[in-house]
């Protein structure tokens, strides 16, 4: 049983030294773990706070990649690095740049854009003219943890709200509408509090002359 | 997550454990109407997908009555002309003709008939168009190519007003039409002149030799070497049954693996699999076996697996698609995992909306008012996705492009551009 688990465990009047409905096993604790998981894949996924770099090869003349992840679940792409070139791919999508070049599929070359299509796929434009590694940096999606071994991908910060959301689902399964409508707002009043932007506020914001040249 | 996980995740919140109240069935059709609807308001899955010319079909049959009977993972092609109000199959168009009494019946075919539609490309003038299906759960085209170059969606009125010879016409496609919504069929126009044949079906065969671990290939000469495990780069094991990656937790896609292909008892084909086949250039990876050599899917060792769409001489479709129904307790949802929680939201809102015994309009409410949440928040998860974009302001109409920082520039001593 991790911490998350016990407060949830508290909150919801269980005993948690020995507990009486959620045993500490994979069976007694399911219920918890699933809503947990829930609480922390929403928040991962609207704050984007989980990122791993993966480095695919572009194989030549071929502009569409269907990729699966072995760990974690694919996202999207917040930035796209071609390390052979020293260059930044620009991100466009199918409508922009069928319109841009109507033709873009058959052009080969050294990738200067990518896109993203559904779930998982990627392409770029244009179609590398040989094999090229580019290195994907990239928004997941924890995978759900299983254990109390397990590691908690979740920013501290966002504790309080996982475990809110647990406890209003803990109250939906018994029929309390009302309990779980106020778990679940104190839920939403966490997140907003926590900010799903963090990184905003890391940013210093100044005015700027034309006096001096800047670059 | 299959239909049985998330079946009992939707028993434990509707608190039906045993199906008192809600049958598997009404669960699993709310469920199915949850996730066309997320679909129908997000319009968030997309998908890119060749379609192979000439086309694949496992059967061709005439008459309408044997359509029921065909199992086909892949459509069926309806061969020659059928007369639906008189329930009859012809071939040549002098047939109805007769029919109706004109003797002798003098009506004449444009080329030649054909019962398979690869054959259509062995006919000097082929006879009729040939169908090709749509990608599965195909919604909306974004963008249709026909080897790399883009096609126009066309309809037949407006290919009949402009060419007369339609029906035979082949060339290089300009465009692809549709002859109505139910059959999710498309015809290309002009049909290709040409295809590239590929050798996709081959008889599956055994190895010579077989290993379980990745150190014994240097041992395993003969040709024909193949190991019969699957490999985790992540833990570093070979394992045979997916239960076994996940201790357990993850089903088994089979319930029976040979590590030769004669080992699969062919009279239960369809739930135990092979491990051992060699197949010469391609095959439908999970169709097969595990070892399936796979044009372009690269190794997991690297993390992340890589299937290549190849757009080459096929009709590649870029698509925003509908759900396809789960059917059996093993299917998947074609949603993201971490976002079908949101199509069972809206299948526990239906469930206690429904007229019976467990019906609650307190929960129906919670349930809707997690949904719409869950909505809102995949639009979220749409923009998000375009955080690394470059944005310009730019004039309306004019060509706008934006300058990359690493494109070559001229030099800083070259001369001030003339105005």
């Amino acid at each position: 049983m991790n911490t998350l688990e016990t407060r949830v465990l508290q909150l919801i009047g269980e005993n948690t030294a020995s507990p009486d409905v959620f045993t500490d096993d994979a069976t007694g604790m399911a219920q918890i773990r699933d809503s947990l998981n829930d609480a922390i894949e929403e928040l991962s996924m609207l704050s984007g706070s989980v990122k791993r770099s993966y480095y695919m090869l572009l194989r030549d003349e071929q502009s569409f990649y269907r990729i699966g992840f072995r760990q974690d679940r694919f996202g999207w792409i917040a930035g796209a690095w071609l390390h052979g070139t020293k260059r930044r791919l620009v991100q466009t999508d199918i409508m922009t740049i069928s319109t841009e070049n109507p033709r873009w599929l058959k052009n080969t070359g050294t990738p200067l854009k990518y896109g993203q299509v559904g779930a998982n796929v990627f392409f770029v434009w244009p179609s590398p003219s040989s094999e090229m590694i580019v290195q994907l940096d990239c928004i997941v999606i924890p995978e759900r943890y299983a254990n109390d071994y397990d590691r908690v991908k979740l920013r501290s910060i966002f504790h309080d709200a996982a475990v809110r959301f647990a406890v209003g689902e803990y109250y939906a399964s018994r029929g309390d509408a009302q309990q779980a409508v106020y778990h679940h707002n104190a839920y939403m009043e966490n997140i907003v509090a926590a900010g799903l932007y963090p990184k905003q506020n890391e940013r210093p914001y100044y005015y700027k002359t034309d006096k001096a040249v800047t670059q | 997550m299959t239909w049985s996980t998330k079946l009992t995740r939707l028993r434990r919140f509707l608190r039906d454990p045993d199906g008192n109240i809600w049958n598997d069935a009404i669960i699993l059709a709310e469920f199915n109407t949850a996730q066309r609807n997320l679909q129908r308001q997000t319009n968030f899955l997309e998908n890119a997908q060749p379609v192979h010319v000439p086309p694949f079909y496992e059967f061709s049959y005439i008459q309408d009555w044997e359509w029921p009977f065909l199992d086909s993972g892949s459509g069926n092609y309806q061969a020659l002309n059928y007369h639906q109000q008189a329930d009859f199959a012809f071939c040549h168009l002098w047939e109805p003709q007769q029919i109706w009494g004109q003797v002798p019946a003098t009506a004449v075919d444009e080329g030649t008939h054909f019962t398979h539609p690869f054959e259509a490309w062995y006919c000097s003038v082929a006879s009729s168009v040939v169908p090709f299906q749509l990608p599965r759960g195909f919604q909306k085209a974004r963008l249709v190519a026909w080897d790399k170059e883009p096609i126009d969606a066309l309809d037949l009125k407006g290919i009949q007003g402009d060419d007369s010879s339609w029906l035979t016409r082949m060339g290089e496609p300009e465009g692809y039409w549709r002859p109505d919504k139910l059959e999710d069929q498309f015809f290309l126009y002009p049909l290709p002149s040409t295809v590239v044949w590929q050798d996709y079906i081959s008889e599956p065969q055994d190895a010579l030799v077989v290993y379980s671990s990745s150190f014994e290939s240097e041992y395993a000469t003969g040709g024909n070497t193949w190991i019969f495990t699957r490999e985790d780069a992540t833990d570093a094991i070979n394992y045979v049954f997916n239960w076994e990656l996940d201790n357990g937790s993850a089903p088994d896609e089979v319930f029976m693996r040979g590590m030769w292909l004669h080992e699969i008892d062919s009279t239960s084909a369809t739930i135990s699999i092979g491990q051992i086949t060699i197949d010469s250039d391609y095959t439908m990876s999970s169709e097969t076996g595990t070892i399936v050599d796979f044009a372009g899917l690269l190794s997991s060792e690297y993390g992340i697996a890589t299937d290549i769409i190849e757009a080459d001489d096929n009709v590649l479709f870029v698509y925003s698609m509908t759900t396809t129904d789960i059917a059996d307790t093993r299917d998947e949802s074609d949603w993201p995992d971490y976002l079908q929680k949101y199509a069972e939201y809206g299948a526990l809102e239906a469930l206690y909306s429904a007229n019976t015994d467990g019906q609650i309009q307190s929960l129906r409410d919670y349930w809707k008012m997690r949904k719409e949440m869950g909505v809102k928040a995949i639009q979220v998860l749409s923009s998000l996705r375009k955080q690394d974009r470059d944005y310009c302001l730019s004039t309306q109409g004019s060509y706008n492009v934006a300058r990359n920082r690493r494109d070559p520039k001229l030099p800083s001593s070259y001369p001030a551009v003339w105005r």
